[in-house]
């Protein structure tokens, strides 16, 4: 795992890679965008942190996304410094 | 009204489009291009009834491994081009038939139907896969056997269906699917595999032609000669007088009860009124009359309601609920007090009409999406209901009355004749 993450920091992922993500999130938007009661909570979910435009012009801003702008966000997030790991440990004595 | 309004945004024959193909495959598609999605669903003739007692759970097995690789793609290959698009695909399997569901975007619903037919016609069964699916279902199997719910439940419907394929789990025993080979899979596949019978829903963002001009293309040309029919359902013995049985899991702090008799077939005209009283007894609000006088007045329950399974052939009726294993006695009293109630007194006035209400308010919210408006086009399918069965929905609803559902449920339950199914410790 840790490997991974420093590999998307540090190397940029392929075109070919953010075609299949771009993919991939665009079908999870239409199946959520399906129903009347998802279109709902994602517009009034887009207006808690920006405003219902978000929402309209997700795709629009989704099919931009380049290999830079991976590398950039996965550098500023990925950091050692903010990460929370959590281990669950089995009870001792029992299965 | 207002529910007339909505009425024409419900599917029926202005926009539900079926057609039957020349080798037997009935397609029905609505189109919904609110969202560039896709929904196929549907069954085929293959399920457990064709299995022997031997061999309990090749149906089973064939389905879950029907996409473990084809003659055209690896097991890695399938699942990498469904995921490479958000696509999925699966099967599954039933007494009576087999079925699928998947969703794409509607650009890759030919990739979709590629799978489907590939999976159905072609299956490759590779020897390693196969293997490795034998051990997650016996594992799978090792679960249920601890599952005081699953063990209560199959428990019921052995004592309820005794003699009957209904008696058996689908998913068979760890001795039968021990016995299973390879070649049984390919055989089963090869016998009861084909197009007759077979029904394919496709709902969302693409016209109708289109859909069954895709269908054709992937499936027209499917031609299986000598494809074996399913052996007639045997008539369900009904209980002579109540039946109790318990199993017994060690360690377990929890005890599963089921209490329940024969229910009607999905065709029965007694259906839509069994239905709604079934509500009124374990399901509406807090789960009926039985969740509040078990669970919400007693506490003796950590889940208590009841349920209606009908289908082609006749179903059960019955009450399941989890208890604390020193309550087991006390709730089970309690149920059957409940259930002589119901058939004694029937329901009350207020009682029908909130599930009427109910039933007919959440209709819409049901086919909301494209899984829902599928599941409500195979349900037209498999019960013969006619493509105007939403419209007709609300008028069905309103038509049962108090005395239909004490007439049904004094035609299916007798209190003195229930079978009664315990797992714990």
């Amino acid at each position: 795992m840790e490997k991974e993450i420093q590999r998307v920091r540090e190397e940029k992922v392929t075109k070919e890679e953010i075609a299949r993500a771009i993919k991939q999130a665009r079908a999870l938007f239409a199946y959520g965008s399906e129903n009347i009661s998802n279109q709902g909570f994602w517009l009034g979910y887009s207006e808690m942190f920006a405003n219902y435009e978000w929402f309209l012009t997700y795709l629009e801003k989704l099919s931009k996304v380049t290999v830079k702008d991976v590398q950039r966000v996965a550098n500023e997030y990925f950091k050692p410094q903010s990460r929370v790991v959590g281990v669950y440990v089995p009870t001792e004595g029992q299965a | 009204m207002a529910s007339t309004n909505h009425k024409s945004a419900l599917p029926g024959p202005n926009d539900i489009y079926r057609e039957v193909l020349p080798n037997g495959i009935t397609v029905l598609t609505r189109s919904n291009f609110n969202s560039p999605s896709v929904v196929i669903s549907g069954y085929f003739d293959a399920g457990a009834i064709l299995d022997t007692d031997e061999k309990l759970g090749l149906a089973d097995f064939v389905t879950s491994a029907l996409m473990r690789g084809t003659k055209q793609r690896t097991f890695d290959k399938i699942y990498n081009d469904l995921e490479a698009v958000g696509a999925s695909l699966g099967f599954n399997s039933g007494v009576h038939r087999s079925g699928f569901h998947g969703r794409s975007l509607s650009e890759d619903l030919p990739l979709l139907l590629s799978l489907l037919s590939e999976s159905l016609t072609q299956p490759a069964f590779p020897k390693v896969e196969i293997e490795k699916l034998r051990s997650q279902i016996l594992t799978g199997l090792a679960i249920r056997a601890q599952d005081t719910g699953d063990m209560a439940s199959m428990l019921f419907d052995e004592i309820l269906f005794k003699d009957h394929p209904y008696a058996r789990p689908e998913d068979g025993h760890p001795e039968t699917i021990k016995r299973i080979s390879r070649d049984d899979l390919v055989k089963f596949q090869r016998e009861n595999y084909g197009p007759r019978g077979m029904v394919i829903v496709i709902v969302g963002a693409v016209k109708p032609e289109e859909a069954v001009r895709q269908v054709k293309r992937a499936l027209g040309g499917w031609q299986v000669k000598g494809q074996k029919e399913a052996p007639a359902l045997p008539e369900v013995k009904l209980l002579k007088k109540t039946v109790s049985k318990s199993h017994k899991i060690a360690g377990k702090s929890q005890s599963d009860l089921v209490i329940g008799t024969n229910g009607p077939k999905r065709k029965d005209a007694e259906f839509m009124s069994t239905l709604i009283g079934n509500s009124i007894l374990g399901q509406f609000g807090m789960m009926g009359r039985i969740g509040d006088v078990v669970r919400e007045k007693s506490g003796l329950a950590y889940y208590a309601a009841s349920s209606l399974n009908a289908g082609i052939g006749p179903g059960s009726w019955e009450v399941s609920a989890g208890v604390n294993p020193k309550n087991v006695k006390k709730a089970s009293e309690l149920i059957i007090s409940e259930l002589k109630r119901f058939v004694d007194e029937g329901v009350m006035a207020d009682e029908l009409t909130d599930v009427q209400a109910n039933f007919i308010g959440r209709l819409p919210l049901s086919l909301e999406s494209n899984g829902g408006v599928a599941n409500a086009l195979l349900n037209i399918e498999r019960h013969d209901l006619g493509l105007d069965y939403y419209h007709r929905y609300e008028g069905l609803v309103r038509e049962v009355t108090r005395e239909g559902i004490l007439t049904s449920a004094q035609k299916f339950i007798d209190p003195d004749k229930l079978a009664i199914a315990v797992a714990g410790p």
